[in-house]
């Protein structure tokens, strides 16, 4: 997906959690509770209310949701979170 | 066809097992132990709660070990690093929306996800709390169960039992994603829909989410008013399952125990549901033999089959589901209800009580009891026949809380007036139990011999098939029963709601013809209870079913016309089965209610 210099890559990041959030079934855990935990995650970072080093606990627990979940809306939300964690750090920080 | 084997390798150790086995049975037979927490052995396969990954050499995803069966050449590993860190992760996020305030709790200490967390150390509140304000609002409606979303950890073992065992569905899930709860019809309070408070849900529940109304504390203020007579009965079913929640292993019988530990607490008399047990069968029986009387010989329309009344989840879903039905039912009250009736009557004359300074406590294995001893209909001493229903579980912690030692205690007897039963009581406990006994003493009414059965034992109307039915030919009876000779006597026996409803489907259709019908609410009757230990599950409820076999072929009187208590009790107040004081204090009637 392209996107242009001037897109705040923690809105678009933020789009993409609550969207896997909404649309999640409910059913298993990892997708369930673990998009809202990054959509809470990368909230509470951004607002200095979670250190930084927060988002490496964050990628891990992303891992098990992609290895976890029981099927593939739930294991595909660590595509874009990491993705854009690893490329954009800073943005989603500050 | 035999099932072939498979051959498979689990942590490096090779095993074979039937084709079609899970991963998680599989484990088992090596003694690996994966951690669950939606599965249930009485429930199908949900595979939601992910607390029993395990990795599969050759794939990229973790299998949940409940969901996958076993194939050729599989290598499982149930405790590799990805495993464990996954797991651990998933226990986290389950406290994350769980209202973790443990030591308020009343499930606390036995708690599945407090084992998980424990186990796990995933204590350290890792992830952001996200347990929501309008979950915190707790459903006390029903005077039976109580509802607390902010403990749910959505495995739905509640919606599946609701479901797949009682066929009631009063739990549901409903709204997807972050919204996701477990709600009833219209997110009405439990009060209001069609909940028959079995407690089945309860029983299944692996957190604090769904638990009894308990009244402990109400029974212990009126066992500290010296101004109060308590009284306390106790069910068939709680004898041979309390012991389990008190370090004993399952299917031993603790009667006399029981009877002692329910003295040191103080209850000013230990009495014995058995007692009205044995008095519903003369009273049912009865009403039985008089239905059958105006059938065969009058011509009269009378509603048949009927249908016994003991089980207060069964009359409510009959109430709800069936209510073209309720004439069918007996208008027995269940034996709490009797006991109730008569204790702030009959046994308040005998003692020279005051009834209205008699406090009147059951220990059922049962929720929906507490539902049973508040409605309107059930005040017929003039007084609310009986004020409390505990369940094995809150006597089990009563026991505790008063610092017993429940394994040293010596065995005790019950106090007499309504104290005396017989093993066609105890069995009521058992599905098939009532219509065991209600044929032992009808059998010898009609004909004046005991039940062509060895050892007076029914085996046709016993076991855990969901419904069961028998018959029986009638022969050499009495002159004044010659209308029954000859006649084939039609019976049939369900246990689970689910099973209920399959019965009355055919009733219905009217492609059954059957005289007499059985039906308990929990799955493996009463001793399945929704207040029983938790555990609970088939192995469990097929050992508690030998116990109350075993109680039953203990006690010198088997049959419940032999009770000298009830003898004297028409003798001295009732007059006669179905007369006007029965009337007026053991049957009762039923009413129509919505279905949404």
């Amino acid at each position: 997906m392209i996107f242009n210099s001037s897109r705040s890559m923690y809105n678009i990041l933020r789009d993409y959690l609550e969207f896997f959030t909404e649309e999640s079934c409910g059913q298993c855990t990892p997708c369930r509770v673990g998009c809202q935990q990054l959509l809470k995650g990368i909230e509470a970072v951004k607002k200095g209310q979670k250190a930084p080093g927060y988002l490496n606990d964050l990628k891990k627990l992303s891992a098990t949701m992609k290895i976890a979940a029981k099927c593939g809306l739930g294991q595909s939300v660590s595509n874009p979170f990491n993705s854009i964690i690893d490329n954009f750090r800073e943005e989603v920080i500050y | 066809m035999s099932k072939s084997t498979v051959n498979l390798k689990i942590n490096n150790i090779p095993l074979s097992v039937e084709e079609g086995t899970t991963i998680l049975e599989a484990a088992k037979h090596l003694n690996f132990k994966i951690p669950t927490l939606c599965n249930h052995d009485d429930l199908s396969c949900a595979g939601n709660c992910r607390v029993c990954v395990v990795e599969v050499e050759g794939q990229r995803l973790l299998s949940a070990a409940c969901a996958t069966p076993v194939f050729e050449g599989m290598h499982v590993q149930t405790n590799s690093e990805k495993v464990r860190s996954s797991r651990k992760h998933i226990i986290e996020l389950l406290l994350s929306e769980h209202n973790a305030d443990c030591t308020k709790c009343y499930k606390n200490g036995f708690c599945e996800l407090q084992t998980l967390a424990n186990e796990y150390r995933a204590g350290d509140q890792l992830f952001i709390d996200l347990v929501k304000e309008r979950d915190k609002i707790i459903d006390i409606s029903s005077p039976s169960i109580q509802k607390d979303d902010s403990k749910c950890v959505h495995c739905q073992r509640c919606v599946r039992t609701c479901e797949e065992l009682q066929g009631v569905s009063a739990l549901a899930v409903v709204y997807k994603g972050d919204h996701q709860k477990i709600s009833t019809f219209m997110n009405k309070p439990l009060n209001e829909v069609v909940c028959t408070n079995c407690g089945q849900c309860v029983n299944r529940c692996p957190t604090g989410a769904l638990t009894e109304r308990n009244y402990i504390e109400e029974v212990w203020d009126a066992i500290n008013d010296p101004s109060i007579h308590v009284v306390v009965q106790t069910a068939p079913a709680v004898r041979i399952a309390l012991g389990e929640d008190l370090g004993f292993p399952v299917g031993e019988r603790v009667t006399g125990k029981m009877v002692e530990a329910l003295r040191y607490i103080g209850f000013d008399s230990v009495l014995d549901t058995d007692f009205t047990a044995d008095l519903t069968i003369i009273e049912e029986g009865n009403e039985l033999l008089t239905r059958l009387k105006k059938a065969l010989v009058d011509g009269e329309k009378v509603a048949l089959p009927m249908m016994t009344s003991c089980s207060p989840g069964w009359i409510k879903f009959q109430e709800h589901i069936f209510p073209n039905h309720l004439n069918n039912l007996s208008t027995c009250k269940s034996p709490q209800q009797m006991f109730g009736a008569l204790a702030k009557t009959y046994y308040a004359k005998k003692k020279g009580l005051d009834p209205a300074k008699i406090v009147s406590v059951s220990i059922m294995p049962c929720t929906a009891k507490k539902f049973e001893c508040q409605r309107p209909e059930m005040r017929s001493s003039g007084y609310q026949d009986v004020d409390y229903v505990l369940t094995t579980r809150e006597l089990a912690r009563m026991i505790k809380q008063a610092g017993i030692d429940f394994t040293k205690l010596e065995d005790a007897h019950y106090d007499s007036i309504l104290g005396e039963s017989t093993g066609a009581a105890v069995i009521f406990g058992a599905t098939g139990g009532v219509m065991e006994a209600a044929l032992r003493t009808a059998w010898e009414v009609v004909t004046g011999k005991p039940v062509p059965f060895d050892n007076l034992n029914i085996m046709p109307v016993r076991g855990m098939e969901g419904v069961k039915a028998a018959s029986v030919k009638i022969t050499g009876t009495l002159p004044e029963w010659n209308f029954l000779e000859g006649v084939e006597l039609n019976v049939a026996i369900a246990h689970g709601l689910a099973n209920a409803r399959i019965l009355m489907n055919a009733i219905e259709k009217g492609e059954a013809n059957y005289h007499f019908i059985e039906v308990m609410a929990c799955p493996g009757g009463c001793l399945g209870g929704g207040g029983q230990p938790i555990p609970t599950n088939m192995e469990i409820r097929k050992k508690r079913t030998e116990a109350i076999y075993a109680e039953d072929m203990g006690m010198p009187l088997r049959k419940s016309h032999e009770n000298p208590e009830v003898t004297q009790i028409y003798e001295e107040f009732l007059t006669k089965p179905l007369g006007h004081k029965s009337h007026e204090l053991l049957h009762t009637h039923y009413k129509v209610r919505k279905r949404y």
